[in-house]
């Protein structure tokens, strides 16, 4: 009771009328949240459950069918694997190299500053699959990539760059990296330029040399903001889709096929009839496991970050 | 302020309404009625404009909206369509079969645009049940009467090597490769097909494999599934062979079916497998006229080899059942039944449903009698379990979707790629599993037995008709 009189007594008119709008002008994004991300991810968990192809009602319940088949395929977790197997790679190599080029382009002794960072960011606002088709080219049998390795003569014969499993595996990797060194870069730049000036000139007048500054100061001052790049990179990682479809659509036999392409293949590419109930299972495995890795992650972040404030702040006290 | 926002609300309701007014209007102007037609045929977006240009001109009144779809996005969008039931006037899709699109309703039958009088200019078969036909009711506009595979040469490519022998046998199609890629010093290779397009590789792999296995995939005698026979892996074997030999070009390894094709075009490659439009594709996308085409090689100079003849929903075009139209639809099938197979001939299609001498067209090469000649060898009618009973279809429907996850042709390049060096052991697991799937559908679908999959009087390479089936 007392709440209520609180709360019709303690909004003013203005007031009331501001929240009024307010609400008007972030109901077409509530429209649009609902209608094309929350009905979806409810959906699929509902079709999830039906021997469904797309098309019709759904009439056809079979429970956990689709889960308990899912679990089984080979295929699934061969899928699965190469998931984490590009992410782990994807992970190491992008934050690692995304590090190296902020920390040498935030020196601000460095000329051209600026055009580094723009060549770097360039292949972050390409399309994926255009950068899948165009490595591919570069990347074939008869590509540039061999051309150019056979006209300096390091090979004789051309490298199967995308009909080696490994290879392929290892390309996916490192062109999935390049396209998103820029804006890991850009996180990274953030986090080095959130460092207190004066903390480095302490450590100077301490007498550290580059590398102390870098291994005692500067890493660990990016924790935090590292963990947070960690979720992030991790997270993206895990969806990838255009590259591999249009790079290696998955092959050579399923060696570069990842979950997000194998919920495709059935959902909407099939052998036989589309199997959109078996693929939303999938898919919901999927969002599960990103669900559960990015609450792991999250979790670190919620430590480092909680670590690290502490230090900092009783520093500059 | 508040002036201001209702002096702004009020000018965009009315422009709202002036929006609508104009749009009612612009619809009531005219008593012209739009039919939509989504194609996802290659050869669709040359003669279907040509074909619409002049039923517009004999009907003024009805005008075609064509949208030529891209078929590797095709799936989503006619699920889309369909959730939305907003399925165009009439559509080629192989996104669906037949069978799923008249068990929901969603297809029109077109008995009418078809009496017996005009069924009898079509191939024997091509009304089947299950081709075009469920029960009574025709479903599908039949355009192609299916498809086979086959080896394309360039001439060029031969001429300039000075080879003279165009390979029949697999021996002679090794020695052919290996000479191509010695005489060019590795700058022309013997064959190529689109490695990366599953649906080519399955399908040529499966046609090779008869001559040594005519039960292969489907032993109709005893109603059971194979894969890990004598043809799928000798056939397997040989084209590893080829590969190891410098005979089959790498880029097989890496390509679809689209880019192998310019490789052969621009005389990478002396020979390509690939379907039968291929050729008038060569023509008109690659502009390349100078090539020559043989069935597929055997392994025995005598060897035969069978594809099943059957018309599939991509052969064919579907009117949708939500179609306001109808009247005006069946005036531009009945247009297309009568007018449509010279324009498939004109632009070089060489499997048309209807009888080809029954059709005046004038094909832009020569070569397409080659193309139809193979086409009859090859695709040869078969025991049809639907024809003894439709329900046989749940079964098989069920069979293709819990099936293993692979197939022979995807074996086969992992065989080549050397993922997979138990060749039998994966075709086995592989027949296995299918057959598991079969006997699993069989026992969810208590009405059809296996005796409807079982026909011992069966003669492999011998057309299985109508009367066989009575």
């Amino acid at each position: 009771m007392a709440k209520k009189i609180k709360n019709g007594n303690g909004i003013s008119k203005y007031n009331r009328n501001k929240y009024i709008w307010a609400y008007i002008f972030i109901l077409p994004q509530i429209i649009v949240f609902f209608g094309f991300s929350l009905y979806p991810i409810v959906m699929s968990y509902v079709y999830s459950f039906y021997d469904w192809s797309g098309i019709g009602p759904l009439t056809n319940f079979v429970g956990l069918k689709n889960y308990s088949r899912i679990l089984t395929e080979s295929s699934f977790w061969n899928a699965f694997g190469n998931t984490f197997v590009y992410t782990a790679g994807f992970t190491v190599v992008s934050i690692s190299i995304a590090l190296i080029l902020a920390l040498v382009l935030n020196n601000p002794n460095l000329k051209g500053r600026g055009i580094y960072r723009t060549v770097y960011f360039l292949p972050v606002v390409t399309t994926m699959a255009i950068i899948g088709i165009v490595m591919q080219n570069i990347f074939g049998t008869q590509g540039f990539f061999n051309e150019f390795l056979k006209a300096i003569g390091l090979i004789d014969q051309s490298i199967s760059w995308l009909s080696n499993p490994v290879l392929a595996m290892i390309l996916l990797i490192i062109i999935g990296s390049w396209k998103e060194i820029g804006i890991t870069m850009i996180y990274w730049l953030t986090g080095l330029q959130m460092i207190p000036r004066e903390v480095y000139e302490a450590a100077k007048i301490d007498g550290a040399g580059s590398w102390q500054t870098l291994r005692y100061i500067t890493l660990p001052l990016l924790k935090p903001i590292g963990a947070t790049i960690l979720l992030l990179t991790v997270v993206s990682s895990m969806r990838v889709f255009d590259l591999v479809k249009t790079l290696t659509e998955g092959g050579p036999y399923f060696a570069t096929e990842t979950l997000e392409l194998y919920i495709y293949r059935f959902a909407f590419a099939p052998d036989g009839p589309s199997q959109v109930g078996f693929a939303s299972a999938a898919g919901v495995i999927l969002g599960l496991t990103v669900f559960i890795v990015s609450l792991i992650l999250g979790w670190v972040v919620y430590k480092v970050s909680g670590q690290k404030r502490k230090p900092l702040g009783g520093g500059i006290k | 302020m508040k002036k201001k926002l209702v002096v702004l609300l009020s000018a965009l309701l009315l422009m709202m309404m002036l929006a609508a007014c104009q749009s009612e209007e612009a619809d009531g102007d005219s008593d012209e009625v739009t039919l939509e037609l989504w194609n996802n045929l290659a050869s669709g977006s040359t003669f279907f404009p040509k074909l619409i240009e002049e039923f517009e001109a004999d009907n003024p009144g009805i005008k075609i909206e064509l949208n030529n779809v891209n078929v590797e996005s095709s799936d989503a969008e006619y699920q889309a369509a369909i959730s939305d039931n907003s399925l165009p006037d009439m559509f080629i899709t192989d996104a669906f079969s037949m069978n799923e699109l008249v068990d929901l309703d969603l297809v029109h039958e077109l008995n009418s645009v078809f009496p017996e009088e005009a069924q009898e200019e079509y191939t024997d078969g091509v009304f089947d049940e299950g081709n075009t036909r469920i029960g009574d009711n025709i479903y599908l506009f039949p355009i192609f009467k299916g498809g086979t595979y086959m080896m394309y040469y360039n001439k060029a490519v031969l001429d300039d090597l000075g080879i003279d022998t165009v390979p029949e046998t697999w021996d002679e199609l090794l020695a052919v490769g290996k000479e191509v890629y010695e005489k060019s010093d590795g700058n022309t290779e013997g064959l190529i097909f689109g490695g990366t397009s599953g649906w080519l590789v399955d399908a040529f792999v499966q046609l090779m494999a008869t001559e040594l296995s005519p039960e292969s995939r489907m032993d109709y005698v005893n109603g059971e599934y194979s894969f890990n026979n004598e043809g799928n892996i000798e056939t397997i074997e040989f084209l590893k062979e080829m590969l190891d030999e410098n005979a089959l070009s790498k880029l097989t390894l890496e390509t679809n079916s689209t880019v192998a094709r310019e490789y052969f075009a621009v005389g990478k490659t002396a020979f390509l497998i690939d379907g039968n439009w291929t050729g008038q594709l060569l023509e008109d996308e690659n502009e390349f006229s100078d090539w020559g085409v043989v069935q597929l090689p055997t392994k025995n100079p005598d060897g035969k080899q069978y594809g099943e003849f059957g018309v599939s929903s991509n052969d064919g075009m579907f009117v949708s059942n939500n179609t306001e139209h109808w009247d005006e639809v069946e005036k531009f099938l009945i247009f297309l039944r009568d007018n449509m197979y010279e324009e498939l001939v004109n632009v070089g299609e060489a499997t048309i449903a209807k009888e080809f001498d029954l059709v005046d067209g004038e094909a832009p090469f020569e070569q397409i009698t080659d193309i139809q000649d193979i086409f009859s060898t090859m695709s040869i009618q078969v025991p049809n379990p639907l024809a003894v009973d439709p329900d046989a279809l749940d079964v098989q429907l069920e069979v293709l979707k819990n099936g293993p996850d692979s197939s022979p042709g995807e074996i086969l390049m992992g065989y080549l790629t050397g993922q997979v060096s138990d060749l039998e052991g994966e075709l086995e697991a592989y027949e296995s599993a299918y057959n598991k799937a079969f006997d699993d559908a069989l026992e969810a679908h208590e009405s059809v037995t296996r005796e409807v999959f079982q026909f011992p009087d069966w003669v492999p390479y011998e057309p299985y008709t109508g009367e066989d089936h009575q």
